[in-house]
Parts: C-alpha cells; structure tokens; sequence
C-alpha cells in the first residue's frame, strides 16, 4: 500500500465510520413501519457492528498523516473542510464509542422487549452515536461543531423518548438548555479564533498561534476563546453549577443513560478541550487551564458526595460519572493526556456495563433503591449479574490493577509535576492553585473509592437474604452480559499490559503512587466496612447544592417574563403605536372629510342656495311681474280693441263719418297752432312789406 | 439604441430566458382567467404550469452563467437586456443576473411551486386564487431581476395588490384588518422608497434609473451630504418595512396569521427576501459612506429584531403567531450581516434569506396542516401529537432545529457567517464613533447579543416541540391523520433541500460569493475614492491659502 493509498483509504475508512449510523438511522427511520420490529432491531445491531468493524479496520491502517481530509467538498469563504484526525489515539476512543454504542443497541432490544414502544428509537440513537463519532475524528472545529449540536439535538430527542411523562421531559429541556447555553460560548469562541488566526482548522489554528504568540492581542483571543471552549466543554460533561442535567437525564431510558454517560456526550466535552489543551501547555496559555481544572476539582468533590449520600442506585452512577469526568479534564488541564484519555476509555466500558446491569435491574424490579435491592434477592442467582456488578464496583473505586487506578495515579503525578514545576519557576500564586486541586484530586479519589464500596458491597453474596425471589428476570440472556464482563476484563488485561508506563519512574511520581493509594484505599475500607449501605442525605445534598433551583430562578424565570413583557410591550405599545397612527389617519381623514363636507360643500351650498334663491326671485319676477304686466297689457288692448272693433260694420258712410271726424277733430287739435302759425306768416310778410 | 425595430425589440426580449422568468407566470395567469370557472383541476394544473416555466427557465440559464463577474459587473453577460422602454423619461426595461438575486430567483422558484402545491387545499374562487398568485410570481421575479429602479419600483408595487386581495379574500376572521395594514404600511414605505429613487435619479447625473450606474456614478462624491442621508433614509424606510426590522414589524404577525397558508408561504419566504435583496442591491451599494455612518443604528436595531423577536416569538400561544415572529428574528440576522459591510456579513444575509425563506415556508405549511385537521393552533388545545403523527413530527422537529440555526443544517450558515461578519469588521468602523467605542467594538457587542438570539431561538423552539409534540396526548387527537402524498411532495424536497444545503454549503456559496465579495470591493473602493478627493481638496485649499 503506497502513500497516497493509506491515505485515501483512512479517509474512506473515517467517513463511512462516520456515516454508517447515520445512514442505518435513516434506513430504520424510513423502514420501521414496513418490516417487522425484530428485523429493524437486527438492522440497528448490523449498523452499530458494521460501524465498529470499520473503526476497527480504520486502526489498522497506519496513514502517513494525523490529519485527512475531503478539501475540495468545502468552501473557500466559510473555510469549512470536511478534515479528520486519524491519529491512533482518535481511532481508539472512536473504536470505544461505536462499542459502547453496538452494546448500548444490543441490550436495548433486550430492555424495549416487553414495553411498547416506537422504533423512532433505534433511528435516532444510530445519529446520536453518529454525532459522537463525528465529534471525535473532526480536525475542523466547525465541522465538530456540527457533530456537537447533532448530539444536543438528538440526546434532547433520546431522554424525552417517552413523549408523554412529564418528568422525561423536562428532563430533556434541561439538558438541552443547559447545553445550549454552553454551545453558544464555543459559537463565541470558534469566531473569535476566526477573528484572529481567519481558519476554522485546529491544526492551522495551533500552527499560526504558535507563530504570532508573541504578540499580547493573540495571547488575549486564546485566553478568551480558551475559557469559552472549556466553559462549553464543561457544561456539555455537566460540571460545575449545570451538573444538573445529567443527574435529572436518568428519566430517559436506560440504554440512553449508557450511552449519555459512556464515551458520548458527556465526554465530547473532554475530547474538545483535549485538541486544544496541549497547544495551551505548549505556549503557556495558563488560564483556561486553571479555569477548567479549578471548575472540575471543586465539581469532583460535589458530585462524589452526591454519590456517597444517595440512596438511588442511577443516581450514584450518574454522580459517579460526573466525578470521573472531572478527573479527565483535570488530566488534560495538568497534561497527562495519556491519563485523560485512558481514563476516558476505561470509564466508557465500566460505566456503560453498570448502567445497563442497573437498567436492567429497575426495569425488571421497578426499583432503583439501594436499601430496598439490598433485601431483594434478586442477585443471588445470577452470577454473571453479581460478578459484573462486582468488577464494575471495584474498577470504579480506583484501586489498584484496577484500570481506573492507573488513571488515576498517572493524573495525581502529573499534577504533583505542575505544582513543582510552578513554584521552581517561582510563580507562587499558581503553584497554590495547583495545590488546591491537587488536594482535591485526593479528596475526590477518597469519596470515589467510598462510594464504589457501597456498590461492591450490594455484590457481595453474603450480603444478600437468601429469600426466594418472586420476580423472574428472564430477559437476562447471557449475551449483553457477557459482552459486558468481556469488555471490563479487556480493559482490565490492557492496563496489565500497559503498566510500565503507569509505574512510578521517579520520586515525584512515588509520592504521588502512595498518597493517591492510600486515599483509595482508605476510603474503600471506610465505604465497605465503617458506613452502612444507606444513611440519611443531607438536605443540601438532595437538592443538588440548590444550583438548579438558582439558575431557574435567575435564568429560566426572568427569561419567561421577560418574553411575556416583551410580547405585551409588542402588542400594548409598538401595535398600538403603529394603530394609533392609523387611527390618527382616519381621524385626520375624518377631519378633512368633514371640512370637505361642512366648510368647502357648506360654502358652495350656501352659494347655490343664494343662487336657487334668485332663481325663485327672478322666477316670481319673471312670472308675476314680468309676465303679468304683459298679460296685463295685451288684455287691456284686447278690450281697447273690443270698443275699437265697434264701428267696424263695413258700410261706407260710417267710414266716411270716421274720416270726417278725424279730419274735423284734427283740425280742431291743430287750429290754435294753424292760426298761430298764420299770425307768424302775416307778420313775417308785414315786416317784409312795411320795413322797406 | 433607439433606432430598433419593433420586431428587433420583440424578438430580444422572446430570446432572453430572464424574461421568460418574469412574463411567462404573468402570461399563463391571464390566461387562467380565460378558463371555465368550476373546473378547478385546469385552474391549478395550469398555475402549475405557470410556476414550473420559470423553473425550467432558471435551470436553463443557470448553465450559462458566470458569478464571478469581476470589477465590471453585469453588462453584456448572464443574458443581461437593456431595451428602451419610455424614452422621453429615460426609462429602459433592464434585466440580468448576479449572485445577489440569483439565488433569490431560485428561491422564488422553488417556493411558489410549493406554494401552488400547497394551494390545491384551496377550493373556492380558485381561478381569482391562480390569477393572483401567478401575478405575484411574476412580480417577485421582476422585482429581483430589474436593474432599472423604475422597473424596480412597478414591480415592486405588483407585488403588494395580488397580496392584498389573497389576504383579503381568502385570509382568516380578521383579514380586512391584516390585508389593509399590510397594504398601507409596507405603501407607505414604498413611496418613500420612490422619493428616493428620483432623487437619486436627479443627483447621481447619470440620467438614467440604471441601478448599477447610478450606484458606480462619480458624482455621489460631490453631492451634499444631507441630501444623501435624505435619500439613503428614503431607501431605507422602503426596505426596512418590508423585511420588516424592528418597529416597523407589527403588520407581519398579523398579515401572517390571517392569510391562508399558501399566501403565508409566500408572505415570509418571498416578500421578506425583497427588502433584504434591496438592501444590498440599492441602499449599501450606492450609498456606502451613509450606510457606514448609520450602520451602528441599523446593526442595532437588527441586534434588537433578534432578541427581542425571538422573545416574543417565547411568550407565543398561538403556533403561527410563533413562526411569525421567529421570522422577524430570523430577518435580524441578515440585517446584522448587511450592517456589518463585509463579505461575510453580504453572503450571510443572502445565505439567510434563501434559508429562512425554504424553511419558513415549509413551517407555515407544518402550521397549515394541523390546522386543517384540528381547526386550532392554540398550544394549550395541542400536545402529545409525537405517537399520532410520527412523520409529521419528524419533519416538524427537523425544521424547527433548522431554523433555530442547528449547524448542518441550512439556516446556521447564514447565521454563522452573518455573526463572523460582525466580529470581522473592516477597519473602516474605527472611525465611526457609538455611545460605547467605536463601531468595531460596537458590533462585537452586537454580536454577542446575537448569539444571544440564537439560543433564546432554541429554548423557543424547543418549547414549541414541547408543546405540540410531547406531553400528555387529548383523546380527540387520537385519530388524526399523518402525512398525505400531496403534502409530503412538499415536504420531503424542503427537508432534502435543508439538509443537502447544510451539510454542502458550497453550490449556494458558489453563487452568491463573488457578487458578495465584490459588493464589499466597490465600497471599499468608493472609500478610498473618497478619500483621494478629500486630500485633493484639503491640498487644493492649502494652495489657495498660499
């Protein structure tokens, strides 16, 4: 196999390691109402076993290079790479997650057998475990960023799978919410590495800050950026104040709670900061560090003191996980990369194996008690039931061949390493930080063994009455189990085989060997023989140090009223703004109309009323006055006329009468003029005549 | 130019496949109104038809297209047409393509086809339904590929009438109040919009309505600055109505609530994207230096779409409502991403538009369907539907995690890019002073609020999912009915779009990129245009001093 070849074929290898489930997800997803439930129950067990025979192969492929990738399936503006690590480590941890999955999917046919139940189940748990899978071999952290909300997404869908009880359901929220919040701090920082170093690749990322460290404003991104990712991280592996949704995420089903506490989710967290913690020990970046492994030491000693005190077996185990996660960001932050992961391993197959022995048991009891199991018979018959719980019980404590001691013990020294290292270089104040957590490691590997011994202790035979069970766990077939106590003894032999490089090498690590051992094992001796095996929880420990209590107040709360204020603001003020001044147009409209209808109309009406007025005036006029002198007028002449007609009677001598008259009476009219007119003449002729 | 014949004329304007985009859904239109009025079959086989040209069009032109335009963008390539229209006002019909509006186009494309499909529930007055909805296609599509503002503007006003009677006549109990503030508000808006548009036909002295010559015109350097804040004001009262930012946003929830389903399709997914492509083809591109000088206001109020949207979308109980207001929320992140003036913030805007509108749409038509068959949308009358409607349920959850901007799906790139556009602001926000810092620590401040904005989007839709799907189920529920071909043939392209657009951002990005980035050229250019002449003239001035 030639160069190019391993390359590419780790490429094929990583890819459909990644795709596999999703697309046996989306196979049962489309298939499960054709075809019979056992068969899409077999398909899933097929996807997550031909995922984890392609992880597998993927590890023996030795490619020349960490990183592969499908480069020009990406994008030049949003430098989004569909890049992978194919690094061996990255190629063991995706091995263990796509194994606890094909468990996971196995012993759930088991569990859902007697329940009715919807096969949605088997398709989004095959992209769940996709996500994971994505998670862990992605190199660009855009790309993980996807996988990491696909986990979100689909743990939120898994928890809250029976649909109809409340509890499952808020549960979910709460795990959603809890980790959506941290999702948008590592939004925050991918852009604020974008912002500086423009690359969305780790490894660019890393390559160019090892460049331009130097510079004050690189070293201020990185130290912004890096406490966003490790707060993300840390709410995702529910530390700190947010360790609440794990402990409420046991209302989901069993199987989910594996897989949730196992390798995925809750250690997608510890993967992330694991690609970045290594550059910040490299260029001294110490506040994230400090940040992240403050937050777990402190959350270490909270959650195993849950796990001491509870008396719910699911709730020790998930108390349980919380611890040991912290102890792997503790491990990353120290740099004892090796101890991080191992114990992420390790953590993944004993964790898985108890949750499902403990599934196993509350399904088939309905009880999850302690003090209740621990008078139940249910154990006694079972040996393969009592000789995993055993084993889980032991590897948890951290004792010593035990794979979790090996973790442990590589984590303390390591740390004991930075305390020295701190004060050599006469930086006081971080030395004590060291310190304290140091100190808190031991406290947690104290509390860690206390608790397993309750644990080991429900496994003792001799333990348990010997009163006959009414209850049959017939779905207990050996094989889950089996695969069970195979992968706890894998790990276990490993450790063996792997034990030169856990064994002390100087005398740092030999004070570290003895004091980490002798807190293990005096709190086991403390746990099994001085405590009895259920005792009253203090208050503040059953109501989780009141952080969930607090965040609801001065998150969740404020933010609902806040919404409701908001939406009576949008509807009472902005709409009624906005209304008003449509209303104030149709006011305004109003007022024009009815200056339009009473002034401008009034006017013109008033004209025309003036003008129909002399219309009547000139009307009466014309009618009465006009017309009437007229009538008046013609009628009077008419009978003027009447007497003129008179002596019309056509004889010749009244005619001539007439004419005399006229003549007679003309003269007389004009006779006083005649004659005046004839004095003139005369005169006129006798001036004429008597002047000369 | 204006020696061409008619047939010249007519026979360009056949050839071009941009036209056939715009007239063919017109044309086939006034044709339904031709039809028998009770064969409702022929009515939607041929508004199918209507919708299915222009997307046979849009792929044929598609192949010939080249997006990365350089510096002289547009003129003589993607089928661009410029014919003399009215000549006396110097107005021409022209059309072309760049990867601002392509991607618009495509959108239209896909979502009125959806949109017609979803339309087959219809049952009465379905030629007036057709003719409308058909009218309104064409109008979209004028509106994204005119080049010419007073081509622009017409089409712009189409849209509003064919959207105002589907409300009116088809809309719920209280359309004559939505359908009449929709159409009075987002008028009101345009007619600011025209104002400015004559005003920058008069100042850019281009003598054109031409929108690329008016935005590259050289005198915009000279021109007074008041008088540019006064038409960059004019321009952005049009578009800022019509996404709608935040104060001018109330006539949405209601015109959403009210209108049909179809119609709310197209409302959200289409007639939002107009003020977004406006935005960018009109106000930022001509006028830079003002956009810089309100770019804080604007990213502001953007900022405040998104938070405060999404917080009232939280204190929702009617489903449709929700999905309203998320659009304004939604809208907020384009708007942040066009304040922010870089190439990430342009490409996010449009990468966001093109999603919201796929994803949007399909959610009003999610709404659509459990109203048909529960004659509610009250959440307290739903719940527990998860056991009922498996697929239904499916697809619901895959949407609304799409739209509450899951990465790997469609929505998150628009949003991722929007935001990296705020916290990557070019130097040129220096010089810009806001109440805390200058602008570059303005809008790293508005970025955080916006990722606030997407997790306050997440605890809603989730409280959504919470209440429909989950939770104890109502007896009455229990016979509903799952999903039916015909809308699963809406459905399942959505979802295949939503994801295959998430997983591979790049043949949107390939599109839109290069008229993004060279956006973010030309304006960065105008600045140092700018700059030149002001030390020209500061030297021209000292010399006179001399």
């Amino acid at each position: 196999m030639n160069f190019g070849a391993a390359q590419t074929t780790s490429l094929l290898l990583t890819i459909g390691a990644i795709k596999l489930p999703f697309i046996f997800g989306l196979l049962v997803f489309i298939l499960k109402n054709h075809i019979d439930k056992q068969w899409i129950y077999r398909l899933s067990v097929i996807g997550a076993a031909a995922c984890t025979a392609v992880n597998a192969l993927n590890l023996t492929i030795n490619a020349p290079y960490d990183i592969v990738s499908q480069s020009y399936i990406g994008n030049s503006v949003i430098k989004f790479d569909y890049a992978f690590y194919t690094d061996t480590l990255t190629k063991v941890v995706a091995l263990i997650v796509s194994l606890v999955g094909l468990i996971v999917i196995t012993v759930a046919g088991i569990y859902f057998k007697e329940k009715s139940y919807s096969l949605r189940f088997f398709s989004i748990i095959q992209v769940f475990i996709t996500g994971m899978l994505g998670l862990v071999y992605s190199e660009n952290i855009l790309l993980a960023f996807i996988f990491w909300e696909l986990m979100g997404i689909t743990s939120f869908l898994l928890i809250a799978y029976d649909t109809h009880r409340e509890p499952a359901i808020a549960a979910a929220k709460k795990a959603f919410f809890y980790t959506k919040f941290g999702d948008a701090f590592l939004l925050l920082a991918i852009i604020l590495l974008y912002s500086k170093f423009e690359q969305h690749s780790i490894k660019s990322i890393i390559q160019i800050a090892q460049e331009t460290i130097t510079s004050p404003e690189v070293r201020a991104i990185l130290v912004i950026s890096g406490i966003f990712i490790g707060f993300a991280a840390l709410i995702k592996s529910a530390q700190g104040v947010f360790m609440g949704w794990l402990l409420d995420a046991m209302e989901g089903p069993a199987p989910v709670s594996a897989l949730l506490h196992a390798a995925t989710m809750v250690a997608a967290g510890v993967i992330l900061v694991g690609r970045f913690s290594p550059m910040w020990i490299e260029l001294k970046v110490i506040e994230p560090l400090i940040f992240i492994a403050g937050i777990a030491a402190c959350t270490a000693i909270l959650a195993g003191l849950i796990a001491v005190y509870t008396d719910d077996l699911k709730r020790l185990l998930a108390a349980s996980t919380i611890s040991h996660l912290s102890l792997m960001y503790i491990g990353l932050a120290v740099s004892s990369l090796t101890g991080s992961w191992w114990l992420l391993g390790a953590h993944a197959s004993f964790k898985a194996g108890l949750f499902l022995i403990v599934g196993i048991i509350t399904v088939n009891l309905g009880i999850s008690s302690l003090s209740k199991l621990r008078s139940s018979s249910i154990l006694e018959n079972d040996k393969w039931l009592i000789a995993s719980l055993g084993i889980g019980g032991l590897v948890l404590s951290g004792l010593p061949i035990m794979s979790g001691f090996f973790a442990k013990e590589s984590i303390c020294g390591a740390t004991l390493e930075r305390i020295i290292d701190a004060f050599s270089e006469k930086s006081i104040a971080i030395g004590f930080e060291w310190s304290a957590i140091y100190l808190l490691i031991l406290g947690s590997a104290f509390i860690t063994a206390m608790y397993s011994a309750r644990l080991f202790k429900l496994a003792k035979p001799q333990l348990l009455s010997i009163e006959l069970s009414k209850y049959k766990i017939t779905q207990i077939k050996n094989l889950p189990l089996n695969l069970i106590v195979i992968g706890l003894v894998i790990s276990f032999v490993y450790a063996l085989l792997k034990i030169n490089i856990w064994f002390p090498s100087n005398i740092t690590l030999w004070i570290s060997f003895i004091l980490g051992l002798s807190a293990s094992i005096t709190g086991f001796w403390i746990g099994s023989v001085l405590m009895p095996i259920t005792h009253i929880e203090p208050t503040i420990i059953a109501k989780r140090y009141y952080f969930d209590i607090v965040i609801n107040k001065i998150v969740m709360e404020p933010l609902y009223e806040l919404a409701s204020l908001c939406k009576s603001f949008d509807e009472k003020i902005i709409d009624r703004f906005v209304n008003m001044i449509g209303n104030l147009g149709v006011w305004i409209s109003k007022q024009i109309a009815y200056f339009d209808e009473k002034l401008l109309d009034g006017v013109i009406r008033t004209i025309a009323y003036i003008y129909g007025f002399f219309t009547l005036l000139s009307n009466f006029l014309d009618r009465f006055i006009i017309d009437g002198l007229v009538k008046q007028f013609c009628e009077t002449w008419s009978r003027i006329y009447k007497y003129i007609k008179l002596p019309q009677n056509g004889q010749i001598q009244a005619y001539l009468l007439a004419i005399m008259i006229t003549v007679v009476s003309f003269a007389l009219i004009n006779l006083p003029k005649m004659i005046e007119t004839v004095q003139k003449i005369m005169e006129i002729q006798r001036k004429a005549t008597g002047g000369s | 130019m204006n020696n061409i014949t008619p047939i010249q004329y007519l026979i360009s304007i056949v050839t071009n496949p941009l036209s056939w985009i715009i007239f063919a859904p017109i044309i086939i239109g006034f044709l339904t109104l031709m039809l028998d009025k009770k064969s409702i079959n022929s009515h939607r086989a041929t508004a199918l038809i209507g919708s299915i040209i222009p997307l046979v069009a849009i792929i044929f032109a598609h192949r010939g297209f080249t997006f990365d335009l350089g510096p002289d963008p547009l003129f003589g390539k993607n089928y661009y047409l410029s014919l003399p229209w009215i000549d006396v006002l110097n107005i021409s019909f022209t059309i072309g393509a760049d990867g601002l509006n392509w991607p618009m186009v495509w959108l239209v494309a896909i979502v009125s086809i959806f949109a017609v499909i979803a339309s087959f529930k219809i049952t009465e007055r379905t030629k007036e339904y057709f003719f409308l909805i058909l009218l309104m296609q064409g109008a979209l599509y004028g509106v994204f590929l005119s080049l010419d503002y007073f081509l622009f503007y017409i089409f712009w006003e189409l849209t509003l009438i064919p959207m105002y009677f589907l409300i009116a006549i088809w809309g719920g109990p209280n359309r004559q109040y939505a359908a009449l503030k929709f159409l009075i508000y987002t008028l009101t808006g345009s007619i600011f919009m025209l104002f400015s548009i004559i005003g920058m036909y008069y100042y850019s002295g281009t003598n054109s309505f031409l929108m690329i010559p008016i935005a590259q015109a050289e005198s915009w350097h000279t021109v007074f600055l008041a008088l540019k804040h006064l038409i960059f004001l004019g321009l952005f009262l049009g578009f800022a109505v019509k996404i709608p930012m935040f104060p001018f946003h109330t006539w949405l929830p209601d015109a959403h609530v009210e209108a049909p389903t179809p119609v709310s399709m197209i409302l959200a997914a289409l007639l939002l994207k107009m003020g977004i492509y406006g935005f960018m083809r009109s106000a930022y591109f001509t006028l830079p230096d003002i956009a810089l000088s309100w770019g804080p206001f604007i990213g502001t109020l953007a900022v405040i779409a998104i938070v405060y949207g999404g917080l009232v979308a939280l204190a929702q109980r009617d489903f449709k409502r929700l999905i309203a207001y998320s659009s304004i929320a939604h809208m907020g992140f384009a708007m942040l991403g066009i304040s922010a003036m870089n190439a990430d913030g342009f490409i996010g805007a449009t990468y966001m538009a093109v999603a919201h509108g796929i994803i949007t749409a399909a959610l009003f038509f999610m709404v659509g369907i459990l109203e048909e068959r529960t004659k509610t949308r009250e959440f307290s009358e739903l719940g527990g539907l998860m056991t009922v409607l498996p697929n239904y349920s499916a697809i619901l959850i895959l949407l609304s995690i799409a739209s509450m901007g899951l990465p790997g799906l469609m929505s998150f790139w628009g949003e991722f890019l929007a935001l990296r556009g705020a916290f990557t602001v070019s130097e040129y926000w220096s010089k810009v002073s806001t109440i805390i810092g200058n602008g570059q620590e303005w809008f790293t401040f508005l970025g955080f609020f916006g990722i606030l904005g997407i997790l306050v989007a997440a605890v809603y839709f989730i409280t959504m999912l919470i209440k429909v799907l989950m939770g104890p189920i109502k007896e009455r529920w229990a016979l509903l009915k799952d999903i039916k071909f015909l809308e699963a043939s809406v459905l399942i392209p959505t979802v295949i779009i939503v994801v295959i657009l998430g997983l591979f951002p790049s043949p949107l990005l390939n599109i839109t990129q290069y008229s993004c980035v060279d956006l973010h050229h030309s304006i960065v250019l105008k600045f140092e245009r700018a700059k030149e002449i002001r030390e020209a003239r500061a030297a021209q001035g000292l010399s006179i001093q001399k």
